[in-house]
């Protein structure tokens, strides 16, 4: 087979006929809306994440050694850290070879987590890093409790899995952990490549595995079991220039201050009722405010069997933000005396129906429906069933703009 | 201004799903999953589509941006995070060319993810090896290993096939 070969085998698969787009604009603007308005909060929120993001790269490498005094702001997060504010002594997890913090480790993990709720989150960060952003998502069928940091080209992301949601196989310094995921798949293996230090006296390991970046050169792994049978896992991606030794450092001094059964729920711009039964929710995603407060931003909702049946994306009404009507698959309807877009696909084997309105109550509200599921069509909302996207906009409540006025109780 | 700039973005997504769309199914060889590559990949196009839109080769870097996605994605311990509903049903292709088309997408189906990125941006896409490895964020080197590993990978997939079809 040569290269022309392979060619003329590609051009010919691609070409196969294609079903209709599921592909949804909207639902990107929406979400990639949510994505930047959060980034732009963390980077206008406070002109000392500002100043810091400039020294992040430094600040990463520069982690005092053991002995080294360590002022609680010279390393400390300083900003939108939910929690961090009862930041452990930064000195005490200083170096690679974390010291443990009374009450951080819980004795048991549960087996499913409230995605509502996170489970855990930073006690420390680097000076710069700021915590949450597009990768901040809770779920509870795949047991994993995900919270981003980041700063300049560098990021964080810390990875909690329940009780049991994890294995691993292999000696110690050989060691291979595969989780089991949200949607019945499972990860790819996270191999060893060495034994760390202890994190708070439960046994770790370090892992290249390219998952951030795409490259092992930039991204390096800590994982420790951090309650019997229960596995946290943090990833660091860098720059190639700063040494491994250093980020190992800083991996170890974070892992030590992860804190556990934090109880500070999200708090979202609306409820809803009528959820069907047998229907749970099932991940969650939301951004941080500068002042810490945990604000969702998108929630799916479903039974077992298809956990992302129903997804609600809901805030703020963002400048020049709009739905797309799609011929023949969308209709305009009026929601709380919004136009509002309808789209509708209705193939052989599948149903979808999305609702885009871009200014109900000062809110712009996306839902996405999964029809073929029985009770997302039928019976109608009250008697069991949702009644297509219409009836869940119609089972809404929204709480506005403001987030004062919003509830860590969404599902009613 | 944002207004113009979404109605820029939303063009250039519409003008770009149908290419994006058969580069994805090359990656997946499934339509659903295809089409949730490209979701997560213009979801994270409009994150940085201010700077994205200034770009020479706005091409390429949504091109980078799917491939990055698709391999970080398989690895990623966070997969499934846009959820579209609904199962698509692959369309068969009509006539005699299906078993064909089965044949191929069943062989690239048992390359390596790397490996079948890389022979679908160097024959597919016509990237050239430095320009494969900058969007894969790899060394030309490693492009030319992935290339040779992918190809031989391809071609024992597609051997027995093959070579029961001359029986």
């Amino acid at each position: 087979m040569d290269e022309m070969h392979v060619r003329t085998l590609l051009s010919g698969l691609a070409d196969t006929e294609a079903p209709p787009a599921r592909v949804d604009i909207d639902l990107a603007v929406s979400r990639g809306r949510r994505d930047r308005r959060w980034r732009q909060a963390i980077a206008g929120g406070s002109t000392l994440a500002v100043a810091a993001v400039a020294g992040a790269v430094v600040t990463l490498v520069v982690v005092p050694g053991p002995g080294t005094a360590v002022t609680p702001d010279a390393g400390g997060s300083g900003t939108a850290v939910p929690s961090a504010s009862a930041t452990p002594a930064a000195g005490t997890a200083s170096g690679a070879t974390a010291t443990a913090a009374p009450g951080i480790m819980p004795a048991v993990a549960p087996r499913q987590f409230d995605p509502l709720m996170p489970y855990a989150s930073f006690g420390w960060l680097p000076a710069g890093y700021t915590m949450g952003g597009p990768d901040a998502q809770l779920s509870t069928s795949t047991q994993t409790v995900s919270l981003g940091a980041s700063a300049g080209g560098n990021s964080i992301l810390l990875t909690v899995n329940a009780a049991g949601a994890c294995t691993t196989t292999g000696a110690p310094s050989q060691q291979v952990l595969t989780c089991h995921l949200n949607d019945g798949s499972v990860s790819s293996p996270l191999r060893a490549t060495g034994v760390a230090p202890q994190v708070n006296g439960r046994p770790a390991f370090w892992s290249r595995a390219a998952v951030l970046t795409g490259s092992k050169d930039k991204d390096n792994s800590l994982i420790w079991e951090y309650a019997p049978d229960s596995w946290s896992i943090l990833l660091a991606a860098t720059g190639p220039e700063v040494p491994v030794a250093s980020v190992h450092t800083t991996l170890s001094r974070v892992a030590a201050n992860v804190r556990y059964t934090d109880t500070t729920p999200i708090r979202f711009p609306y409820w809803f009722t009528g959820v069907p039964a047998g229907w749970t929710a099932t991940s969650a995603t939301f951004g941080v405010t500068p002042s810490g407060e945990l604000v969702g931003q998108g929630l799916n909702l479903g039974p077992a069997v298809d956990p992302g049946a129903l997804g609600l994306d809901i805030m703020p009404t963002p400048l020049g933000a709009s739905c797309k009507f799609i011929a023949g698959q969308s209709q305009y309807v009026t929601l709380d005396g919004a136009k509002a877009v309808l789209r509708m696909l209705n193939e052989p084997g599948k149903g979808y129906q999305s609702l885009c309105a871009a200014g109900v109550s000062g809110m712009q509200v996306f839902i996405g429906l999964d029809t073929t599921e029985p009770a997302t069509s039928s019976p109608p909302p009250g008697a069991g069933g949702l009644g297509g996207a219409l009836g869940v906009a119609k089972a809404l409540h929204l709480l506005g703009a403001d987030p004062a006025n919003w509830t860590t109780s969404p599902l009613r | 201004m944002s207004g113009r700039r979404d109605a820029e973005y939303v063009e250039y997504v519409e003008s770009r799903l149908t290419w994006l769309r058969r580069v994805a199914y090359l990656l997946c060889q499934d339509w659903h999953s295809a089409d949730d590559l490209v979701q997560v990949t213009v979801t994270r196009l409009f994150t940085h589509w201010p700077r994205a839109r200034r770009m020479d080769n706005v091409d390429g870097y949504v091109r980078t941006i799917l491939f990055r996605t698709f391999l970080g994605e398989r690895r990623s311990l966070w997969r499934k995070r846009v959820l579209l509903a609904g199962f698509v049903p692959d369309n068969a292709a009509p006539g005699s060319d299906r078993d064909a088309v089965l044949d191929v997408r069943e062989a690239l189906a048992a390359v390596p993810p790397r490996q079948r990125a890389t022979l679908v941006l160097r024959f597919y896409c016509d990237l050239d090896v430095e320009q494969a490895a900058a969007a894969l964020g790899c060394s030309p080197g490693t492009v030319k290993s992935q290339t040779a590993k992918g190809l031989a990978a391809m071609r024992r997939a597609l051997e027995p096939s093959a070579a029961r079809k001359e029986i």
